[in-house]
């Protein structure tokens, strides 16, 4: 117990005050849940960066801006029309970031960006990645505490093609330490794997330690799928525990029963370098980058400042049983969040200055749901969606960072981008407008597209800069 | 066609190449070294030139011996599939946390931008820039035919492509100011799109304008319709070009995998060649063939061959590369008994040749600096043929 439950309790009182307030309070505009002058109402993020010395910025962007950055941040697509007149009559954005998190797409397309962290985006043969991209489907949508997720995923044995989470133990079979130091530690072992860095802190010796936990895994191929499975430990080794040979975490625990893999799940999700890590994951995709960049490598040494907000917020997240929407609440209902960013400003970051957000290009998955989202109903399933977006990018090569923002298209997607269906939406201008960009059209927009068919309007904006931005 | 080397724009001292345009043959799998060109006393067939004998499966070339420049020499230690494609694509052995640019993009990146990819592979694997950006990645063509018409596609939207360039512009007059890095990259990538489009890549792939006579002597197997595309995408430019033929694992009934494979390799392989040479780019162009690692002398079990990396089958021709052998294997053929040299050595005279500076230094995008081998030299028995 510490402030972050004292925090969090007087959110609870907080909203609920602020809410009947607010039906008193009816008539007057301008007054929103998230950025009350009201001492209670201080949303913990806020509350983390002012504490941490950090200006709150008191300008929130519009409320159109908000749903459409919301909508691509929390459920991967832009609002539908109605979707957007039903926000812009009553626009309680509190309430519509809870109605996004139970959203089933939220489930969907958080999904996919666990699963491109895990595994990466190619298809490989011995992977069944929709398998495991529609179990983290599950564990989200059951709101599953993220350390009990991570537990399961390091931890897994069993067959590819029944059991989701091992396929992220068969797709990083080349090295499993790696993937774990940078998908849930937070630390890049890659330079300790062959040698020892004067200013680095892990050392050669860390990495070898670490990679004997996976000592008795067992990687092969059998009917119908690959098996993973720990066959045990040498019993040279599980008894006559000389140090050299038995495996170390970077915490200097080392295991005392024979199940090492389990053991080291247990200490990964254990740790704080976890919760800092996924805490500074979820701000990078939410945010547009890291607090602590590069966002795999959450280090205290050249970034104290950020690290110290990092390491507020995960203490936030322990507290609240490793709760992922706790954590994007708090986010998307921070002032920092709701900041109105212009397209024009340039983003530059010195360690010392203030997190603010990043204007990113949407994803693949975005642009397609989004395009998707302006003809139909019904969204894309899961599994067509990961068909298209494989299409369009193309063959990838995985990287180590794996994160599915750390991808620049080259001409060959642009090409396919460019080379779509044409998407058939006969509208007026002013509805196209509002349908893609969430905007009227400028009078100068209105001469330009007037006299154009209503496809090759379409075109240019399903393909223009703007609809491609996440602002 | 002209010089199209960016080094002195760049002012980098990089060498004047003895070939300014490539061709890879990648022959995916681990050809059989026995069986095509490097062959044992019992299997060995008399050619054109007198020491320089081939296997029973390469038959049609021997009459193109003086062609050829057959490398002994070569040999690794990586016999496993994903680790040996990766060594000889980028001279390095593979590591996770260090990738390495391929051959392919090492070459695109010292030539100049002229609208269409410097680095194009016709097959399914590739094999990309690591550092060195995506631009000098290999623009990747499965079936020529779809890629073509994706281009036709493009370019027949050409009005709506007009008008997506002015509501952009538009938009980014709007903020004059400094833009946010992600409408940069983006404004770039449509960019190069437009660029391409405004460029002869297009026709280059529509196959149904080459000659009859072309068609006729490439053939219609889709390694030869590659070789062709290959052929015209030279023609416009596009300083190197990899065409892969998939199936050289032969671990079982060797004999006649190995012949059906030629028997798509080789025709269409003598017609690049002979166009080559008519149109005046025989000086020009270097075409290497290889492939991951050879085979084993010996047949196993199932009348197949097994990995054998101590012997990378690798054949040079172009100017005036042909007719030599370059090392030598024991009666055998299970071992190099004369000059032996290592993949990095290979990358280095491939290079070379292409006017690549080996002393360079690479920064890579954490920062820190990098050779173009790895501490490969160029084999001498080939730097003095050209």
């Amino acid at each position: 117990m510490g402030r972050g439950w004292v925090q969090n309790r007087m959110i609870v009182i907080s909203t609920k005050f602020v809410f009947a307030l607010s039906l008193v309070l009816i008539l007057v505009p301008g007054i929103s849940p998230a950025s009350g002058s009201d001492e209670l109402s201080r949303n913990v993020v806020d509350a983390i960066l002012t504490d941490a010395g950090f200006p709150i910025s008191e300008s929130p962007c519009d409320d159109d801006v908000f749903l459409r950055r919301i909508s691509l941040d929390l459920i991967g697509r832009i609002p539908s029309l109605a979707e957007r007149d039903r926000f812009l009559d009553s626009p309680d954005r509190e309430r519509l970031v809870t109605q996004l998190l139970d959203h089933p797409e939220f489930a969907r397309y958080w999904s996919q960006l666990w699963t491109t962290l895990m595994i990466g985006r190619s298809q490989r043969r011995e992977v069944d990645r929709e398998l495991f991209r529609s179990w983290m489907e599950k564990q989200l949508s059951e709101n599953v505490s993220l350390d009990t997720v991570a537990f399961s995923i390091i931890s897994a044995s069993g067959t590819s093609t029944l059991h989701g989470p091992v396929n992220y133990v068969v797709a990083n079979r080349d090295d499993q330490v790696l993937r774990l130091g940078r998908a849930f530690l937070g630390v890049q072992l890659d330079c300790a794997k062959c040698h020892d860095h004067p200013f680095d802190r892990w050392t050669n010796d860390d990495y070898r330690s670490l990679t004997k936990f996976f000592q008795p895994l067992r990687i092969r191929e059998v009917a119908g799928g690959v098996l993973a499975e720990d066959v045990g430990v040498p019993s040279s080794v599980a008894n006559d525990v000389s140090d050299s040979e038995k495996p170390r975490f970077l915490t200097g625990s080392e295991p005392v029963t024979s199940a090492w893999r389990r053991e080291l799940a247990w200490m990964v999700v254990r740790c704080k370098p976890f919760s800092r890590s996924i805490a500074n994951r979820v701000w990078s995709w939410t945010m547009g980058e890291g607090l602590c960049m590069p966002v795999d490598a959450v280090g205290r040494d050249n970034q104290p400042m950020r690290f110290e907000i990092v390491d507020a917020l995960a203490a936030g997240f322990r507290e609240n049983g490793h709760d992922l929407k706790w954590l994007l609440k708090s986010i998307c209902l921070s002032s920092v969040y709701q900041q109105r960013v212009a397209f024009d400003s340039e983003q530059t970051r010195s360690p010392g200055s203030v997190p603010r957000r990043r204007i990113r290009r949407l994803l693949p998955e975005q642009w397609i749901a989004s395009v998707h989202g302006l003809t139909n109903r019904e969204p894309l399933s899961a599994k067509k969606l990961s068909e298209l977006t494989a299409r369009m990018i193309g063959q990838v090569e995985t990287t180590l960072s794996s994160d599915p923002h750390d991808w620049t298209p080259n001409s060959q997607a642009m090409l396919r981008e460019l080379d779509g269906p044409t998407v058939r939406y006969v509208a007026e201008l002013d509805e196209l407008f509002h349908a893609t960009l969430g905007r009227d059209p400028t009078a100068d927009e209105r001469k330009l597209l007037s006299d154009r068919s209503h496809d090759e309007v379409l075109f240019s904006l399903i393909h223009c800069n703007e609809f491609l931005t996440n602002r | 066609m002209g010089h199209r080397l960016a080094m002195a724009e760049r002012g980098r001292a990089d060498r004047k190449p003895a070939f300014e345009q490539c061709v890879v043959l990648w022959m995916s799998g681990g050809p059989s070294h026995v069986d095509t060109f490097i062959p044992s006393a019992q299997l060995a067939k008399k050619t054109s030139i007198d020491d320089m004998p081939f296997g029973p499966a390469m038959d049609a070339l021997a009459n193109h011996a003086a062609d050829l420049c057959v490398l002994k020499c070569v040999g690794s230690r990586e016999g496993e599939h994903e680790r040996a494609t990766s060594l000889l694509h980028t001279g390095f052995s593979p590591s996770p946390s260090f990738p390495r640019p391929s051959f392919g993009s090492m070459v695109s990146e010292t030539r100049r931008d002229d609208g269409f990819p410097n680095y194009v592979t016709l097959g399914g694997r590739s094999f990309g820039p690591a550092f060195l950006g995506t631009q000098n990645g290999p623009f990747v063509i499965n079936d020529t035919a779809e890629a073509k018409t994706q281009i036709e596609r493009l370019k027949s939207r050409n009005s709506a492509l007009e008008l997506l360039h002015q509501l952009n512009e538009n938009f980014d007059k709007q903020s004059p100011a400094a833009k946010a890095a992600a409408v940069h990259e983006r404004n770039a990538s449509v960019e190069s799109v437009r660029r391409l489009l405004a460029t002869d890549f297009g026709s280059a792939l529509d196959l149904d304008f080459a000659s009859s006579q072309q068609k006729q002597s490439y053939g219609s197997d889709e390694f030869g319709q590659r070789l062709l595309a290959a052929r015209r995408l030279l023609e416009i430019g596009v300083p190197i070009v990899e065409v892969q033929l998939d199936g050289w694992d032969t671990h079982v009934q060797n004999d006649r995998s190995v012949k059906r494979l030629s028997d798509r390799l080789v025709p269409p392989w003598i017609a690049l060649m002979k166009d080559l040479k008519s149109s005046g780019d025989w000086d020009k162009t270097l075409l290497v063939w290889l492939g991951e690692f050879g085979r084993t002398p010996t047949i196993n079990g199932r009348g197949g061959r097994d990995h054998f990396p101590e012997i990378i089958p690798v054949v040079l021709a172009g100017g005036n590369l042909g007719g030599h052998v370059i090392g030598e294997v024991n009666d055998s053929a299970s071992e190099r008994v004369g000059v032996r040299h290592n993949v990095a050595d290979l990358m280095a005279t491939l290079l070379a040749m292409l006017g690549l500076n080996l002393d360079h230094e690479y920064t890579t995008d954490f920062g820190s600096p990098t050779t173009v081998t790895d501490d490969g030299t160029p084999i001498a028995g080939v730097m003095q043929l050209v």
